[in-house]
């Protein structure tokens, strides 16, 4: 294995950043059984496939569980309060985004239909549909 | 293998110091090398916890600490794992100690964090996270337990009161506790009505941000027999992880690491749970404990939360949960906490916990998680006698 260079993941967090910012939501997805993830996967963490491709799922899906965040760290201390939510796309894997203009649980059923909207902030923006 | 013992503990205050991270460590280690009434030259290497030092712009612990004790020929290694380094330090300890290296090593973990104002420790505790999607897209440490409060919440039908049950209970215990970091009773309404952080997190749900340090030196068992005729003895020490980010697990009321470390950790001692007289877990949130009660085997899952409202982890009951007022009230200095809890087991064993005693305690056992279950460590300790 003289001077092989490793293999690189398929797809870099930089280039995934890209698509996002283009409005797409582009994850990992393994040939072998089918298993979707938004996190990098050079192996799948399933069935330890190493058959891993590229794949752009659904930009709507369904709010799992979330939080009201009234304390937040510093690059989200203007949209406080906000919701931080685990969410289920429709086609495609379980992410993590937040969800402006929250400020208590009435406002955000468990299983309210949400949808990917691109933003200026990192991580992904989700707004109610 | 060999039998591996603790022979000395020590532990600072826990809460605001005035003393940097060097400084306690070293502090902590000292207490440590009086108690176990060691020569320190005896000591071959010195492994700590420790997740935040460069809050205070400075790498490379290890030496400094060893330094000051003066043991600088001696190695020294810092390991980080977020809120479990302290345990992790342990661990590692205890495999040089049982695997024949070392004689006779110091552990211990520190953290200072107080000189940052909250919105500034927010942000460092959030880097703990899998920040890429978790703490970058806005949730804090508090978040991420609010969100799974919220998922057990939905599956078992549990209440925030449960959970405030948990942090009086906690509070409570730090009241005999004279290195608790908060020593003040509350009640259902001081929790109720305390400030949302991350609902349906408040104020009285979480630990808080405390500086601390706390240390203890292993020996081999022929070795601790020099110090002491009583060693407390190490009857396991494993740890397991999980998938770093929440939204790629299947079950958000559980964390995989702690059911796999916790049943490793019973098989390697050769024990039931029910053998265990009282546990001291990682309740950095409320919920983080009922978690931990469930995911030890200490409850049926789904009922970890109605037990501590039935108060079934109270010093006295079967199953005495944190009886050193746990991360909730004695403190959380995150890199120290793993350590802490040993302290507080070994304190136990000896008979030493004054007010807060578990009764006729022979063995206890230490849960402590980094992150959110990305590293978990489980330690069961025993006085054999
Ligand atoms: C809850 C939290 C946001 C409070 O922030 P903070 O900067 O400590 O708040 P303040 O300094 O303004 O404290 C206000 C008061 O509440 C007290 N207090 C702080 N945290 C507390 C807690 N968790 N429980 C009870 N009282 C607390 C303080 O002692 C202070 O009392 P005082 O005014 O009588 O001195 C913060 O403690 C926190 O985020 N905790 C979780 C830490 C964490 O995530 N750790 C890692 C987990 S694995
Ligand atoms: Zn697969």
């Amino acid at each position: 294995m003289a001077d092989v260079e490793s293999p690189r993941p398929v797809m870099s967090l930089k280039e995934q950043r890209e698509e996002l910012r283009n409005g797409n939501v582009v994850g990992y997805h393994c040939k072998a059984c089918g298993e979707d993830r938004f996190s990098p996967m050079l192996r799948c963490p399933k069935c330890k496939s190493g058959k891993v491709e590229r794949r752009t799922f659904s930009k709507t899906g369904t709010v799992v569980t979330y939080t009201v965040q009234s304390v937040a760290s510093e690059q989200f201390l203007n949209e406080t309060p906000f919701a931080f939510a685990i969410i289920k796309l429709d086609d495609g894997p379980t992410v993590s985004g937040w969800i402006p203009w929250i400020a208590k649980p009435k406002d955000l059923p468990m299983g309210q239909k949400v949808e990917y909207v691109a933003s200026y902030k990192p991580g992904m923006m989700f707004e109610k549909r | 293998m060999r039998d591996v013992c603790v022979v000395g503990i020590g532990s600072t205050k826990y809460g605001k110091s005035d003393l940097s991270a060097r400084e306690l460590m070293a502090s902590a280690a000292q207490g440590a090398i009086a108690d176990a009434g060691i020569d320190p030259d005896r000591i071959a290497s010195g492994i700590f916890g420790n997740a935040f030092g460069v809050a205070e712009k400075q790498g490379h612990l290890g030496p400094l600490i060893m330094t000051a004790l003066g043991l600088d020929t001696k190695p020294a290694t810092v390991v980080e794992t977020a809120c479990a380094s302290g345990g992790t330090a342990f661990h590692h300890g205890y495999r040089e100690v049982a695997g024949g290296f070392s004689d006779a090593v110091l552990i211990g973990g520190v953290e200072r964090v107080s000189m940052l104002d909250t919105l500034t420790a927010t942000t460092y505790f959030a880097y703990g996270s899998d920040f890429t999607y978790e703490g970058g897209t806005g949730c804090s440490f508090p978040g991420l337990y609010a969100t799974m409060a919220r998922s057990y919440f939905q599956r078992y039908g549990a209440t925030e009161q449960d959970l405030a049950n948990v942090a009086i209970k906690n509070h409570e215990n730090a009241l005999h506790n004279p290195l608790a970091h908060l020593q003040k009773r509350i009640t259902m309404e001081d929790v109720m009505g305390s400030m949302k952080v991350a609902d349906p997190l408040k104020l009285y749900d979480a630990c808080p941000f405390s500086d601390g340090a706390a240390a203890a030196i292993l020996c081999d068992e022929k070795t601790a027999r020099e110090f002491t005729d009583t060693p407390i003895f190490v009857e396991a020490s494993a740890r397991a992880g999980s998938i770093a980010a929440l939204h790629d697990r299947p079950d958000l009321t559980s964390l995989p690491g702690a059911v796999l470390a916790g049943q490793t950790a019973l098989q390697q001692a050769k024990l039931t749970v029910d053998q265990i007289d009282f546990f001291e877990v990682h309740d950095c949130f409320t919920i983080a404990e009922v978690a931990a009660s469930e995911d030890l085997g200490l409850f049926k899952k789904g009922t970890g939360a109605k037990a501590a409202t039935d108060g079934l982890t109270r010093i006295g009951s079967k199953r005495p949960i944190n009886p050193s007022g746990g991360l909730k009230a004695k403190g959380h200095p995150v890199g120290a906490t793993g350590a802490g809890q040993v302290v507080e087991v070994v304190k136990q064993l000896r008979g030493e916990a004054g007010g807060r005693q578990v009764e006729n305690a022979r063995r206890g056992l230490t849960h402590n998680v980094g992150a959110t279950g990305g590293t978990v460590v489980v330690n069961i300790l025993s006085r054999r006698s």
